[in-house]
């Protein structure tokens, strides 16, 4: 290429100079760019934060996987279980408010992430709310669960627990069972590592015969309720291994409850122990 | 001066155009928008979400607090108009009576959305 004889350079570089400068100034500190009918992708990142949480919060009141995963698929992360678990974690160290923890925690898990916060948060979905803004009865509640039972001393085989104690209580059509609480227990006992599941009916009365399915690990088990009346009728249990994390479902009943750990805990004696956990699902709908 | 004059307003026009060009792609500061930059289709959903865990939480500060994000002037009109055309739309009832108890809990219920809200609503 050639050039004019006497073409300064300097001042084409100088005018660019001066150019960019004046051009970044206009674009940044002038005339910025407005953002408007965006999608979540576009979100700044503490919104974007925001928007991952309230996915989260939704997710734990309609249990819809796909659609959280949708959602989150919006906002264009490559990795959306570590992109949770991640904000899941950081809410832990910083100690946001739990409800926000084990909302993001348990869709975490749910899409495959292991977060930290797990340890303590992991599958503990709250209890609903109810409308009326009474309080969701807690395991403590349903202490009238407990039978007093005439024969203490009997281990009823499965055959005849479940045929001796079904009772006439059944589950509506199209009713689906919700898990109303979840009570981790770290305590020294034989309870460690059990995980205790009690299906009740709305009014507490335990229901017998539900089938109970675990996973964990590649690996399922499943069990009825009903085969140890001595508790209650809608009660059963199962043994925990160390170390794995355990998902619960009632089949065709219940969305499954996901991560449940079994790693070991710290008991207020400071001993280490295997942790174990009770399940309360009770019929939602009519 | 003539000789240097042309060149340094080249430069100038050049320069200005790849300034304001790197300006407006790469914004400074808190790149990204706000919340209420969303699509009408986005905000909605985000107060869907948003009604999802107060229909959970029942913690009404919190709602108001995530609702505030969406900088909406009047945010009880806002949710009237959203939870009707989500009526109107068909859309998926829950997601219709999560909205209607967010409109009902700021003070507004209209009817078309009675048939989602509870029997006995509690007041605002």
């Amino acid at each position: 290429m050639r050039v004019a004889p006497g073409f300064s350079w300097g001042a084409l570089i100088l005018g660019l100079a001066i150019g960019i400068g004046g051009g970044l100034a206009y674009a940044w500190l002038i005339n910025p760019v407005r953002y408007e009918n965006i999608g979540p992708r576009q979100l700044a990142a503490t919104d974007q934060d925001q928007y991952v949480l309230m996915v989260s919060h939704a997710y734990s009141a309609d249990l819809d996987l796909a659609r959280a995963q949708k959602r989150l698929e919006t906002l264009g992360q490559a990795d959306s279980a570590a992109h949770v678990s991640a904000l899941a974690d950081a809410g832990y160290v910083h100690g946001s408010d739990p409800n926000d923890i084990r909302a993001l925690t348990v869709l975490a898990e749910a899409l495959g992430g292991h977060p930290l916060a797990a340890e303590v948060f992991s599958g503990t979905l709250p209890a609903p709310n109810n409308a009326d803004g009474s309080a969701t009865g807690t395991f403590e509640g349903i202490a009238s669960l407990t039978p007093t039972s005439q024969e203490p001393s009997a281990t009823p085989t499965p055959e005849i627990a479940v045929t001796a104690t079904s009772t006439p209580i059944s589950i509506p059509e199209n009713a689906t069972m919700k898990l109303t609480v979840l009570k981790p227990i770290c305590v020294e006992s034989d309870a460690a590592g059990r995980l205790e599941v009690y299906v009740v009916d709305q009014a507490g009365g335990g229901i017998a015969g539900v089938e109970i399915q675990v996973s964990w690990d590649g690996d399922s088990d499943s069990f009825f309720t009903g085969l140890k009346p001595e508790i209650s009728s809608g009660y059963a249990d199962f043994q925990m291994e160390p170390n794995l994390t355990y998902t619960v479902t009632l089949p065709g009943l219940s969305e499954p409850v996901v991560g449940i750990n079994s790693a070991d805990c710290l008991t207020e004696t400071g001993q280490t122990t295997t942790p174990g956990y009770q399940l309360v699902f009770q019929p939602v709908g009519p | 001066m003539q000789r240097n004059l042309i060149p340094l307003l080249i430069g100038l026009a050049f320069g200005a155009a790849i300034g304001v060009g790197i300006g407006w792609l790469a914004p400074i500061g808190n790149a990204g928008a706000a919340m209420s930059a969303l699509s009408n289709d986005n905000k909605a959903d985000y107060a869907v979400m948003v009604g999802m865990a107060y229909a959970r939480d029942g913690d009404w500060d919190a709602a108001q607090a995530r609702l505030g994000a969406l900088a909406e002037p009047d945010l009880a009109g806002y949710l009237v108009v959203v939870t009707e055309s989500y009526i109107a739309e068909g859309r998926n009832p829950d997601d219709i009576r999560a909205l209607a108890a967010l409109a009902a809990r700021s003070g507004y219920v209209t009817p078309p959305m009675i048939p989602y809200l509870p029997a006995t609503p509690t007041g605002p």
